[in-house]
C-alpha cells in the first residue's frame, strides 16, 4: 500500500473543504431555482417569436407558407437585404424548419453578398417577406400584411 | 407533455434489459435508470435508422415494435437480467433535496415554450422535422447543397431522438422537445453521482457534489446535442477509466462498457468522434496499450459512419476547402484567437477558481493515478483548439459562438477530475484511499458480486 497523501494533516482538510464550497457555491445556478418561483420571464407567446424577432411577422408567414404550398415544393425566399450577413442569412437560415418536406431555395449565394438569381428558375413559389414583388412567370396566390407569396404559373 | 413523459418511459423501457446487463453491481439503482434512458435513446436511434436502411417507413408500430425486438434481444443475450432487475435501489441524502428543486426549475426552464436557440431550428430540430416528415432519414434533403448550412455532416442520434417523441406523440412536439434535454440531464447526474460515490465514503459530500454538478449537466442550450453529448461522453470516459483500475475481466467488462456509450456520444457530436480518439490517447499515457482494443465498438461505430458520410459526400464547414492553408495561417496569427478567448471568459470564476485549486491541491494523486482522466481532457481540448485552427469562418467570431457552449462538453469531466484530487482529503482519517484501491471496498468490490449473491 502506498499512501499518496498526508491527509492527515489539518489545514489539509481545512483547505480542501474550502475549495469544494468554493466549487459549489461557484457553481451553483439559482436561474433554475428562480424559473420556479416566477419573477420576469418572457411569456410562451414571446418566447416562440424570439428567434425571428428581426424579421417581424417572418414566423407568421413561413407558416402560412407550409399551409398553402405541397410537400416536395420549392420555394424561394425574397427578403429585402443585399448581404448574406446582413440579413439575408437569417431570414435563410430559419426559413426551413418552419417548412418542412419544403425545399428553400436562396436568392443570394450563400455566404457571399452576390445575388443568386438564377436559382429562381428552380424555384415553384416565391416567399417575400413584407412586399408585394411581382415577378414575371409568377403569379400571387396570397397576400398579408406580413409579405407575399407567389405560385410559379405552369 | 404527457406524451412526452410517456415517449420518455419508452426510453427507459427500452434501454433497461441493455442497463441491467451493463450495470449489475449493488446499490446502483440510479445508475440503472440513467443508463437505461441513454441505451434506450441509443437504441430507438439505432432502429429508426435501420428501418430508413431496409426502406420502412416510420410508424408507431413499426418503432415499437423495433424497440420490442432489441430488449428481446438483450434479454436473450443475458439471462440473468431479471434477477438483477430485482435488485435496483436509490439512496438519498436531504441535501438531494436542493436537487431535485433545480431539476424541477431546470424542467419548466426547458419546457415553457419551444426552444429560442437558432442551433435547434437551423440544425437539430431541422433535421429532425424534416426526417419526421419523410417518414425516415431524408437523404436527398442532407445531400442538397442549399442545406449545406444545417451541419449536415453531423451524426444524426439526436435529430432521431426527437423524431422518437414526434413519432409516439403522433404530432410534431415543439415545445414538449425540452423533455429530451431534461431526460440527458437527469440521466448525467444519476450516473455521474454514482461515480462520484465511488470516490468517498460521504453520503453527505456525494450530495454536494451532485449540486456543483447541476450546471453541467444541465445544458442550458436546449434542444441541442451538447446535452446527449456530455451524458454520453463523461459516462463513457468514467468507466474507461474505472476500468484502468481494475484488472482482469472486470477491467475489460468496464472498458467495453464505456466503449459502447462512447460510440453513443460519436453519433451525436462530430466532438463524440474525437472523443474516442482522446480516450486512445489517455489509455496510451496510462501505458494500457492492450485496453485499446477494447474500445472497437467507439471505433466501429464512428467508421460506419464516417464511411455513411463519405457515401452520401456529407460534409462540413470545417473539413471543406484547405484545412492545411487555414490551419498555417491561423497558427502564424494566433493573437485574434487568444484574444477572443480572453475577450468572451467562461464567467463563473469562483467556481473555476475551486477547480483549479483542487486539482492543485491533489495534483499528486492526480499524476499518479488520473493520467488517463487528465490525458483525455488535455487531448479533447487540443481537438478544440485544432477546430479554431482550421475554421474557415472570422476566428474570433467563431470563439465567441462556440467556446463557452464547446468547453461546457468537458466541464463535468474536468470537474470529476478535480475531485478525485479534493475528495480523498475530505475523507475521514480512518478510510485513506490507496493508490491501487487495495483497501477501498468499493474499487476491488467485483461488478457483479451482488448479482451473485
Amino acid at each position: 500500500m502506498t499512501q499518496l497523501n498526508d491527509r492527515s494533516s489539518l489545514p489539509g482538510r481545512v483547505a480542501s473543504w474550502l475549495i469544494f464550497a468554493a466549487i459549489l457555491a461557484g457553481g451553483f445556478e439559482p436561474f433554475y431555482l428562480r424559473a420556479l418561483t416566477g419573477g420576469p420571464v418572457a411569456s410562451p407567446a414571446q418566447l416562440t417569436e424570439l428567434p425571428y424577432r428581426k424579421l417581424p411577422g417572418f414566423r407568421r408567414l413561413l407558416e402560412t407558407a407550409a399551409a398553402r404550398t405541397p410537400p416536395g415544393a420549392r420555394i424561394a425566399i425574397a427578403l429585402p437585404f443585399q448581404q448574406w450577413e446582413g440579413g439575408y442569412g437569417y431570414g435563410y437560415y430559419r426559413a426551413s424548419y418552419l417548412l418542412p418536406g419544403r425545399q428553400v431555395v436562396p436568392l443570394l449565394v450563400p455566404g457571399e453578398d452576390r445575388p443568386a438569381l438564377g436559382n429562381l428558375r428552380q424555384a415553384d413559389y416565391v416567399l417575400s417577406w413584407r412586399s408585394a414583388t411581382a415577378l414575371p412567370g409568377f403569379v400571387a396566390i396570397w397576400r398579408s400584411d406580413d409579405g407575399t407569396l407567389l405560385r410559379r404559373i405552369r | 407533455m404527457i406524451a412526452a413523459l410517456l415517449s420518455s418511459v419508452v426510453l427507459v423501457a427500452a434501454g433497461w434489459p441493455l442497463a441491467c446487463w451493463f450495470n449489475t453491481e449493488s446499490g446502483q439503482g440510479g445508475r440503472r435508470i440513467g443508463e437505461a434512458y441513454l441505451l434506450g435513446a441509443a437504441l430507438t436511434a439505432a432502429v429508426l435508422f435501420l428501418l430508413s436502411l431496409v426502406h420502412v417507413s416510420w410508424s408507431r408500430p413499426a418503432l415499437l415494435i423495433g424497440l420490442t425486438l432489441a430488449m428481446i434481444g438483450a434479454m436473450a443475450a443475458r439471462g440473468r437480467i431479471l434477477a438483477a432487475v430485482a435488485r435496483p435501489r436509490i439512496r438519498a441524502h436531504w441535501i438531494d433535496l436542493l436537487t431535485v428543486l433545480l431539476v424541477i426549475g431546470y424542467a419548466h426552464f426547458a419546457t415553457r415554450a419551444p426552444t429560442v436557440e437558432y442551433d435547434f431550428i437551423g440544425i437539430w430540430g431541422l433535421k429532425a422535422r424534416e426526417f419526421w416528415f419523410a417518414h425516415g432519414v431524408d437523404w436527398r434533403f442532407l445531400e442538397n447543397p442549399f442545406n449545406e448550412f444545417a451541419h449536415v455532416d453531423y451524426p444524426l442520434l439526436v435529430p432521431l431522438v426527437f423524431d422518437h417523441y414526434a413519432i409516439l406523440a403522433g404530432a410534431w412536439p415543439d415545445r414538449w422537445l425540452g423533455v429530451v434535454n431534461v431526460c440527458f440531464g437527469i440521466a448525467t447526474l444519476l450516473i455521474l453521482r454514482s461515480f462520484v460515490e465511488e470516490e468517498t465514503s460521504s453520503w453527505m459530500v456525494a450530495a454536494l457534489a451532485t449540486v456543483a454538478m447541476i450546471s453541467s449537466a444541465l445544458s442550458p442550450w436546449i434542444g441541442l446535442a451538447e446535452g446527449p453529448l456530455v451524458a454520453y461522453g463523461a459516462t463513457g470516459v468514467l468507466y474507461v477509466r474505472r476500468g484502468m483500475q481494475r484488472v482482469g475481466r472486470e477491467r475489460a467488462t468496464d472498458v467495453t462498457r464505456g466503449a459502447v456509450f462512447l460510440a453513443a456520444a460519436a453519433m451525436c457530436k462530430n466532438e463524440g468522434l474525437t472523443l474516442i480518439v482522446a480516450v486512445a490517447a489517455g489509455l496510451l499515457v496510462a501505458g494500457a496499450f492492450a485496453t485499446l482494443l477494447r474500445l472497437w465498438p467507439a471505433a466501429l461505430t464512428a467508421a460506419m459512419w464516417m464511411a455513411i458520410r463519405s457515401i452520401h459526400h456529407l460534409q462540413g464547414d470545417l473539413t471543406s476547402g484547405s484545412i492545411g492553408s487555414r490551419a498555417l495561417g491561423h497558427l502564424g496569427n494566433l493573437g485574434p484567437m487568444f484574444e477572443a478567448m480572453g475577450r468572451y471568459p467562461l464567467g463563473r470564476p469562483l467556481f473555476w477558481g475551486g477547480i483549479i485549486a483542487a486539482i492543485l491541491l491533489g495534483l499528486r494523486r492526480i499524476v499518479q493515478r488520473e493520467r488517463f482522466l487528465a490525458s483525455v481532457i488535455l487531448c479533447q481540448l487540443l481537438f478544440v483548439l485544432a477546430a479554431y485552427l482550421v475554421t474557415p469562418h472570422d476566428v474570433a467570431w467563431h470563439v465567441r459562438w462556440s467556446w463557452e457552449r464547446i468547453l461546457n462538453q468537458l466541464t463535468i469531466l474536468i470537474l470529476f477530475l478535480a475531485f478525485t484530487g479534493l475528495l480523498p482529503w475530505m475523507e475521514p482519517r480512518e478510510a485513506p484511499l490507496t493508490i491501487e484501491g487495495e483497501e477501498n471496498p468499493q474499487l476491488s468490490e467485483p461488478p457483479n458480486a451482488d448479482a451473485k449473491a
